[in-house]
């Protein structure tokens, strides 16, 4: 097992970006973003938790740690990315009500982005009407939601309903920590699905497209 | 449940081993009302820290943990906790500094300021796109002269995308028009690139095909060479003016 995750931890508890970047970017092979998020990042985001929970750090240690990490992501977002999108699938994504993680909803946003998908990424604590609305502007063909904590599970299963409901019947794909604690109704098994990791997600892609489950947005 | 003596106006727990809860200070049931045992009042993301935090090995011991009020609201407190023997430990709370609520308050606000001036540029992006897009619609308009000809100017400059575009809708016009010659214009194209040439050279193709007799205007010095490379087809014919292939094709 190698230390990366232990090292970009130190990295981003010290609020060095700069170093951060020089480090992965070492190790990191070219155009691999689901290992940048899945061997680096995730993991030493994981280790602050638990170094929290272990009373080695506060929180607002933690909370430079996630604001560094968020630059990272952002500057070590795929600028050059020229994946095409014949059928003009687009995805919304955001966090519910009061969530406040936002994180792994900006992971999943970039690889929808690294698929050639249109995103719309409306962040974390977005108030439900909000995104009703929002979704019957833009008519996203699928829509990510995330939720961290058990308390949003309430709020989480009012979301899935309301959203399965909107006019042009989006996936729904659920993620962060309820994603797998969730009850997905049996009647919604064909429209909603959850992802406990970004490489979940990107197959979760290849096998829709392959089935041909994601038809023109524009004639949809 | 006994009431806890003490003047310091602070919630105060007394805890057995299993965290089952002896007796509290009047503030601890203001702020969280008749818990049974400590887990209740603490947010389920700080049950692992507290049950490490808070054991008899400790002694004495300080860290912060996630707790929830009667109202249920999440909020992040120091406790402070000592154990009497093995058996009852005490432990208060203590809210953070107000500033550090007030400093990740604010952060917070900065940070959604961000994202919505995100989300406002890629709108604008969006409309930015749409803009061109339909800039590059209009700028090969089908002018019907008469029933035989029609006259096709070409605008702006030219790359890959601009010359799919205008020769989509080239070829649609075409074909719902009943005019078998066309003249197509260069005069007005600034730059072009060789892939936006290649375009036009396909387009030729097409029209053609769909039996029209295509006249080209206007080429320029730097697209002739460019148009000889890449071999234009045969029948289509190259006139240095419009007026020159207007006079022609009218006779």
């Amino acid at each position: 097992m190698h230390k990366h995750p232990e090292k970009i931890a130190e990295f981003l508890l010290a609020g060095d970006e700069q170093g951060t970047i020089t480090y992965i970017t070492d190790y990191l092979e070219a155009n691999k973003q689901l290992s940048l998020y899945e061997d680096f990042l995730t993991p030493a985001m994981y280790i602050i938790g638990k170094r929290w929970e272990k009373n080695e750090i506060s929180v607002a240690d933690e909370h430079l740690a996630t604001a560094t990490c968020d630059f990272v992501i952002s500057m070590m977002e795929n600028h050059n990315n020229d994946a095409s999108n014949p059928l003009h699938t687009k995805v919304m994504l955001f966090a519910v009500e009061e969530e406040e993680h936002y994180i792994g909803l900006k992971m999943a946003a970039n690889v929808f982005k690294e698929n050639g998908w249109e995103v719309r990424y409306l962040g974390p604590n977005l108030p439900l009407e909000h995104a009703i609305t929002a979704v019957n502007t833009w008519q996203p063909t699928v829509i990510g939601l995330s939720a961290a904590l058990s308390y949003r599970l309430p709020k989480l299963t009012e979301t899935v309903q309301r959203l399965s409901l909107v006019d042009n019947k989006p996936f729904i794909v659920l993620g962060g920590r309820m994603a797998d604690k969730f009850p997905i109704p049996n009647e919604l098994a064909n429209q909603v699905f959850s992802m406990n990791n970004l490489h979940a997600l990107q197959n979760w892609l290849n096998v829709m497209e392959k089935g041909g489950r994601f038809i023109d947005a524009r004639s949809g | 449940m006994q009431e806890v003596d003490s003047v310091i106006p602070v919630p105060i727990f007394k805890v057995d081993k299993n965290l089952e809860i002896l007796g509290c200070t009047r503030e601890a049931t203001e702020w969280f009302g008749q818990p049974q045992t400590l887990l209740q009042i603490i947010d389920e993301g700080s049950h692992e820290k507290i049950l490490q935090m808070l054991h008899p090995s400790k002694v004495k011991n300080t860290f912060e943990v996630n707790i929830v009020d009667k109202f249920g609201e999440l909020l992040l407190v120091d406790c402070y906790a000592g154990w009497q023997g093995e058996l009852h430990a005490e432990l208060l709370f203590l809210k953070k500094d107000p500033t550090i609520t007030r400093v990740s308050t604010s952060l917070n606000k900065l940070q959604s300021r961000l994202q919505a001036t995100d989300m406002e540029l890629l709108q604008e992006k969006e409309k930015a796109e749409e803009v061109l897009k339909e800039n590059n619609r209009l700028s090969a308009p089908f002018i019907e002269v008469t029933n035989e000809l029609a006259l096709i100017p070409i605008f702006g400059e030219i790359d890959t995308e601009k010359s799919e575009i205008i020769s989509e809708l080239i070829i649609q016009n075409a074909y719902d028009a009943i005019a078998t010659k066309l003249i197509i214009d260069f005069t007005a194209i600034g730059r072009i690139d060789r892939d936006g040439l290649k375009g036009f050279n396909k387009l030729f193709r097409s029209l053609e095909m769909l039996g029209k007799q295509v006249t080209v205007t206007g080429v320029g010095p730097r697209h002739a060479k460019t148009f000889h490379e890449l071999g234009v087809p045969m029948d289509i014919h190259f006139l240095p003016s419009l007026q020159k292939a207007i006079t022609k094709l009218t006779k």
